[in-house]
């Protein structure tokens, strides 16, 4: 029995020995991609591009963004550029900030986008593959009723709008006050296919909704919404959301947004 | 000469009236000056005064115990000093049991003690034969007769509660102690065999699959340690009889009641509680169970309420001496929302398992066996991740029906088990659009149909056993010819076995390899075209025995994969993007066991090497690949209500694949009214890139200990246990994840990555009762 004992530690003593080989190897790893974010305001003239290389240690890189106007002639697709930018520019009126090594274009076309018509945003840097994505400028429409209906402790909102041309589907809200430090950051907003929504709203949206109480509704394009909707971040897991850039991340879609004061019932 | 004027209660104990005719005041005085008295008990009916003989006289404190002779009398009971109180029991079959104490007061004195009669009652005589494989040894030696199959082992229930929990008892967790069976993250409790994925060890319980094995983000088995009986892991060397699995099975057998009465048992732990009660009906030898658990997890801090719960049934009949017919259900449901990264993102998952099995056995003595189960196993799987409310959701529906029938002839030398095997149904997997993990429809079904047989022929010491398997699945018209070749050598405490088989599988669950989320497992089945899996081995093994004591086992093994699906979704996540790339891995093992004694358990030690190639002839390493791994259970079983058992693990680490970086999307928020587009400048999550190059994280250490101790209260057993997992407060990491900082304020920002840990210390305490 004692002899039997020795060879469970000898076993032991063994496999934690060669365990001590097989430690930590950590490898460099590059790309050669970049994230390209460009969300087309169609209520405006000027559009802001975001790129930044995906090794986050890497120099903001000497970039160009260009606007092309893709039509289907004869089943071929045809491009027509309509604006460049070579140098960092940030849009007048755009308030987002620089992060991480992101570098800000502002495309500027000269002239509303034509709604349900087809834009690629192509972006180039050196030594970095050409990312580019297109979608469908969304048109304009108008919310025709905002209704907010409170029976007992509940409240319904019903609501329609035209329809916006080339629009995916729509983010219904009621615009809020600006949530205290600590408050829960999101707000309530629902998802609509269609141009009516007759939906309950929770009393917390209700809460803390500006007064007088205005409707927001939002028109995206297939992609932004995909993207919007979509991937998971955190640190347990991360799930990349729906992308349409290619040879890169990130995404180009477009939106527009028209809001009317809320009625009570 | 004094007498004990009796009191008959049974069992309690009296302060009786020891009375002495003549001196009954001064020989009070006398325990004043105590002097070591020589005295006798003489016991006597107290209705006959006639003298008992063959009556047992205790004295408990001093352990020592008479019989009376034929005179009734004792003698050369303890010597007591006079006037000290002796506790004294006397009892005989047919009387009241006396028990008190008495106070003797003179030297040669002889006290008369008289008792009652009382009537006998007797439980129902019982007489029953437990079944094989109640014990660790007794279950390694049916499997070990029963088949020739390489790496073979079994865990008995005791065993599996044996091991230090993390909350509670769980059978998956517990296997994974085992040599040859891989995990890659305390987080997940799936098993990883001969170089296989978790999927590809087909879950059974009492022969029926189970698609959703888990609970609890996949943290737990299903399993519930209060109706398992035993547990059989196959690895790599499967019968033929199970079919479906390309590098594993683990058959889970359910437990049922004893003979004759009820028992009760549950628990609480910070998971939840669970309760089971078994036992035996009056007609036909029936025995049932019932078993359920309940979890409901709500932090508010992590925002991430989740709640679970199980519930088993089972009932096995004896209508005849030849026959026994066995039921099972397990039904299951997990569900959670969880909040996760900030940005408004949710992941809710919900599934369910309902597994249900009638089993009939018929033995025709000891040549002939024959069984047949019919069984069902309905699957239900949602998966939401992302944004909106709900989010972007994949669901899985399978409702799987089979039966197997097969009949085993043994002779001298000779034995066979032939049978058939008929399982399918549909496999409904979609995605409620853009941004679900699956976004297409890639529903379908599968019907297969499959010829087993296992044959073994004796020529003294060795044991030959071929088999096959051969079946159809008809919804993609495949031909599957699994051959399979056995053989052991036995000599003394030596076996030597060797095996080379093939395995195929259709049916897999959906794995993102690079990005894997936690929740319902997602099944897909090869679409007509798509290849099968297919694993070709060959392993070999060498057996000893000591005894009842000690068994051990040392072995290799060689693997050859084809067809393994491989997920990596890009633009778009649809099933149709799945690549099927090969692959090969080895390994070997060692495990030695020590059955019985005052410290059991096992330590094992494994070597594998895992590599898969994809379509472009370029080599990575699946997660599970871990070069080496150590484990030891030791366990002190209970002294004087006291029982403990340590764990411990040291593993190489897994690979992962190195992040490059990782950006902030955006999201939308109604209140950022200042943003152009308006509601969308907020910083959304942060998604993590990964390149295509591999590392490996640091080596796995950890010490688990559980301590616990029974006691009785009234008719109750009660076992407060406590469990501490990673004594050690090592920082397991399994994964990295980039963060991005600027710490000079400079153009060039710098890349961190962090280490994923895996579990804290946390002690968890919990209760087991059982009457």
């Amino acid at each position: 029995m004692r002899r039997l004992s020795v060879y469970p530690c000898s076993l032991v003593a063994a496999a934690t020995a060669s365990l001590m080989a097989c430690d930590l190897f950590f490898p460099e790893a590059s790309d050669d991609r970049l994230i390209l974010m460009v969300p087309l305001n169609a209520d405006r003239v000027e559009h802001r591009v975001q790129l930044w290389p995906v090794s986050a240690a890497a120099e903001p890189p000497l970039a160009a963004a260009r606007m092309y106007r893709r039509d289907l002639r004869a089943g071929e697709v045809s491009l027509t550029l309509v604006a460049t930018a070579s140098s960092q520019g940030v849009c007048p009126g755009y308030q987002w900030g620089g992060f991480e090594n992101r570098v800000s274009f502002c495309l500027d076309p000269g002239a509303p986008l034509d709604p349900g018509a087809s834009y690629m945003i192509e972006a180039s840097a050196e030594g970095y593959r050409t990312a580019r994505g297109h979608t469908l400028a969304v048109g304009d429409f108008e919310v025709e009723t905002a209704v907010l209906t409170r029976t007992g402790g509940s409240a319904r909102l019903d609501a329609s709008w035209t329809g916006s041309v080339a629009a995916h589907r729509y983010f219904v809200s009621l615009r809020r006050k600006r949530p205290a430090i600590g408050q829960n950051p999101k707000g309530w907003y629902a998802d609509v296919d269609g141009t009516s929504v007759t939906t309950m709203v929770p009393d917390s949206a209700i809460d803390d909704a500006v007064v007088p109480v205005v409707l927001d509704v939002a028109a995206l394009s297939k992609e932004l919404h995909a993207y919007l909707t979509s991937g998971t971040g955190g640190s347990f897991f991360s799930v990349p959301p729906v992308q349409n850039i290619e040879n890169g991340f990130g995404f180009v879609g477009s939106m527009r947004v028209r809001s009317l004061l809320v009625s009570s019932k | 000469m004094g007498m004990l004027v009796c009191t008959p209660a049974d069992g309690a104990r009296v302060i009786l009236l020891v009375v002495w005719a003549g001196a009954f005041a001064p020989t009070l005085g006398v325990a004043q000056n105590p002097v070591a008295t020589e005295w006798a008990v003489r016991v006597l009916d107290a209705s006959s005064a006639a003298p008992l003989s063959g009556v047992i006289v205790a004295f408990p404190e001093s352990g020592v115990a008479r019989a009376t002779d034929s005179l009734g009398v004792a003698e050369g009971v303890v010597p007591v000093d006079a006037g000290m109180p002796v506790h004294v029991v006397v009892d005989r079959l047919g009387y009241r049991l006396v028990d008190t104490v008495l106070v003797v007061v003179e030297a040669r004195e002889i006290v008369d003690v008289l008792l009652e009669r009382a009537p006998v009652g007797l439980p129902a005589l019982t007489v029953a034969v437990d079944r094989l494989g109640t014990s660790s040894r007794e279950l390694a030696r049916l499997m070990f007769s029963r088949d020739v199959a390489v790496g073979a082992v079994g865990m008995t229930s005791s065993e599996v509660k044996a091991v230090p929990a993390v909350v509670e008892a769980d059978v998956f967790r517990s296997l994974r102690s085992l040599a040859g069976v891989t995990s890659v993250n305390d987080y997940m409790a799936g098993m990883y065999l001969r170089g296989g994925n978790s999927d590809q060890v087909g879950v059974r319980w009492e022969g029926a699959p189970v698609f959703g094995p888990y609970h609890l983000f996949g943290m737990f088995g299903v399993f519930n340690s209060d109706a398992v009986e035993t547990v059989e892991l196959y690895k790599g060397s499967i019968p033929s009889r199970y079919g479906g699995s390309l590098s594993g099975v683990l058959s889970a057998r359910q437990r049922t009641g004893g003979a004759s009465g009820v028992r009760a048992s549950g628990g609480v732990s910070f998971l939840g509680v669970r309760a089971a009660a078994d036992g035996s009906l009056p007609w036909g030898g029936a025995r049932w169970l019932a078993a359920g658990r309940r979890a409901t997890v709500n932090v508010a801090q992590v925002r991430a309420p989740y709640s679970f719960h199980d519930l088993n049934l089972g009932l096995r009949l004896y209508p005849g001496q030849e026959h026994r017919v066995g039921f099972s259900l397990l039904a299951s449901e997990d569900e959670f929302t969880w909040g996760v990264g900030g940005g408004g993102d949710w992941l809710d998952s919900h599934w369910s398992n309902l597994v249900s099995s009638l089993t009939w056995s018929w033995v025709q003595g000891n040549r002939v066996s024959s069984e047949m189960t019919v069984y069902v196993s309905r699957y239900q799987g949602s998966l939401g991740t992302g944004a909106g409310s709900p989010p972007p959701t994949a669901r899985n529906v399978i409702s799987a029906r089979g039966l197997r029938g097969g009949i085993t002839l043994r002779g001298e030398r000779t034995g066979a088990r032939v049978g058939v095997g008929l399982e399918g149904g549909p496999v409904s997997l979609s995605g409620s659009g853009p941004g679900a993990y699956v976004e297409e429809d890639a529903s379908g079904s599968y019907t297969h149909l499959s010829l087993f047989g296992e044959f073994e022929r004796r020529f003294g010491p060795l044991r030959l056993a071929p088999g096959f398997r051969a079946g159809v699945e008809r919804s993609a018209s495949r031909r599957l010819f699994e051959p399979r070749l056995a053989a052991r050598f036995l000599v003394g405490p030596l076996a030597v076995s060797a095996s080379v088989d093939r395995t195929h599988q259709f049916l897999s669950v959906l794995h993102d390899d690079r990005y894997p989320v936690p929740g319902a497992p997602m099944w897909f089945v090869r679409e007509r075209g798509q290849p099968v899996s297919v694993a070709d081995g060959a392993s070999v093994a060498l057996d000893a025995w000591r005894g009842e004591r000690w068994t051990g086992s040392v072995g290799g093994w060689v693997r050859r994969f084809g067809g393994m699906p491989s997920w990596r979704p890009q633009a778009s996540r649809v099933v149709s993007d799945m690549a099927f790339h090969d692959g090969e891995a080895r390994g070997w093992e060692a495990m030695v066991q020590r059955h019985a004694g005052f410290v059991r358990g096992w330590i094992s030690y494994q070597w594998a090497r895992v590599r898969f190639t994809d379509g472009e002839g370029v080599g990575y390493l699946p997660a599970w690949d871990r070069r080496h791994e150590v484990d030891g259970v030791v366990t002190v079983p209970e002294r004087g209500g006291w029982s403990a058992s340590v764990r411990g693990t040291v593993a190489t680490g897994t690979p992962f694949w190195v992040p490059l970086g990782l950006y902030h999307g955006l999201r939308y928020d109604p209140n950022s009214r200042n943003d152009i587009p308006p509601g969308l400048g907020k910083n959304g999550n942060r998604f993590t890139i990964l390149s295509n190059v591999q590392g490996r994280v640091p080596y796995y250490a950890r010490v688990d200990l559980s301590v616990q101790y029974e006691f009785r209260w009234r008719s109750w057993e009660v076992t407060p246990f406590l469990s501490v997992p990673n004594l050690t407060r090592r920082t397991n990491q399994y994964d990295y994840r980039p963060r991005v900082y600027n710490p000079t304020r400079s153009p060039t920002w710098s890349v961190h990555l962090l280490g994923k840990g895996q579990l804290p210390p946390i002690p968890f305490v919990g209760v087991d009762f059982g009457f």
